[in-house]
């Protein structure tokens, strides 16, 4: 029924989030902010991580979280129950953050003292995969209750990030979750991608993945000062 | 789930691109999908159906998907080869994973097609 097009063009259809996302990502190099895009599936254990993580953090960086979920504010009320700076994006009915919703908290949300992004996407390993957000590093968390299967199901997330955490690792010795076997379907779609496993909760695992996230805060944080604004605050040395 | 952002994407785009076509009406968008992407094409026709009444030039127009499949170069031996599920997306002359993705995560428009009044 339809043949050749009239007109043949060539644009990329998410040419607009991208744009955006380099926005947000000059931002924050203008800021010597490092920022992370978190995805995985709901329930996966992003919340307590990020916690986990900034908690150990903490002394050396500052550190803000975006929270993205489709309703509420829970996960931002944990975090800063945990003294820990969260700003809320209600995605309303939307599966994933795009870079516009991160924009708009960008400008109204001051950097200064802040060396660490953390957004935290909407629960879901799929729509998020093709909305960069302007961070410099994305992280897939799969937690063990998952299924090691996970990689070779959600083939384009996992190709597309930087690092896979396996969380929820005490809980290995109860569940069927074999972490060669992930691994395995990680390194055929990602065979750059660094690999940790830990708990959160119990805290095993842990310094191996803050001291990856020490490493590439480093690489911001390194910058000249003449490409930073608002980098008028002392930073401190990572330990 | 996303199929509804990316059809308002195609909308978006051919508003903009039409904008000074006096009369133009759509009969067909054509767009290139990825294999490895995630966008499935049968949701975002659903999508772009259900959507189109929102661009007044769109409301008669057809979705056309074009497939195309995907191509890495592989880790190991350096080898192009094609990205298949059914060879767990390794390559099959050594095993090497995706070393770099030469093809496959396309989201593009390609052509439009008008309606032609005489």
């Amino acid at each position: 029924m339809h043949g050749s097009p009239d007109e043949h063009i060539l644009e990329r259809l998410l040419e607009d989030n991208a744009q955006l996302a380099d926005h947000n990502r000059e931002h924050f190099d203008a800021h010597g902010v490092t920022a992370f895009n978190f995805m995985s599936a709901p329930g996966a254990g992003k919340t307590l991580l990020l916690a986990a993580t900034i908690n150990a953090l903490r002394d050396d960086y500052g550190c803000l979280v975006i929270e993205g979920d489709m309703v509420g504010e829970l996960d931002a009320d944990r975090l800063r129950e945990l003294d820990i700076p969260a700003v809320q994006i209600g995605t309303g009915r939307s599966c994933h953050l795009d870079a516009r919703m991160v924009a708009r908290v960008l400008h109204e949300q001051p950097l200064a003292g802040t060396d660490l992004v953390f957004i935290e996407n909407v629960g879901n390993l799929v729509c998020p995969a093709e909305f960069p957000l302007g961070e410099h590093l994305r992280v897939v968390a799969l937690s063990v209750t998952e299924g090691d299967d996970k990689p070779f199901k959600y083939p384009v997330i996992f190709h597309r990030c930087d690092a896979v955490v396996f969380t929820k690792c005490d809980l290995l010795p109860y569940v069927d979750f074999q972490s060669e076997r992930a691994r395995r379907f990680i390194s055929a779609v990602n065979p750059e991608a660094r690999v940790f496993e830990l708990s959160a909760l119990s805290g095993q695992g842990l310094s191996e993945w803050t001291g990856w996230i020490r490493e590439r805060a480093g690489l911001n944080r390194g910058r000249p000062a003449g490409q930073r604004q608002g980098a008028g605050h002392v930073h401190l040395a990572a330990g | 789930m996303h199929e509804a952002a990316v059809a308002n994407a195609i909308l978006e785009h051919v508003e903009r691109r039409l904008a000074d076509a006096d009369e133009a009406v759509v009969a067909s968008v054509h767009v290139r999908i990825g294999e490895f992407s995630n966008v499935d094409p049968e949701s975002l026709r659903f999508a772009f159906d259900s959507l189109k009444s929102s661009c007044a030039i769109c409301r008669e127009a057809t979705l056309v998907v074009e497939s195309a499949p995907a191509f890495a170069v592989c880790s190991e031996g350096g080898h192009r080869y094609r990205i298949l599920p059914e060879h767990a997306y390794r390559c099959t002359e050594c095993g090497g994973g995706i070393s770099k993705l030469v093809a496959g995560d396309e989201l593009d428009i390609t052509g439009l097609e008008l309606f032609a009044f005489s």
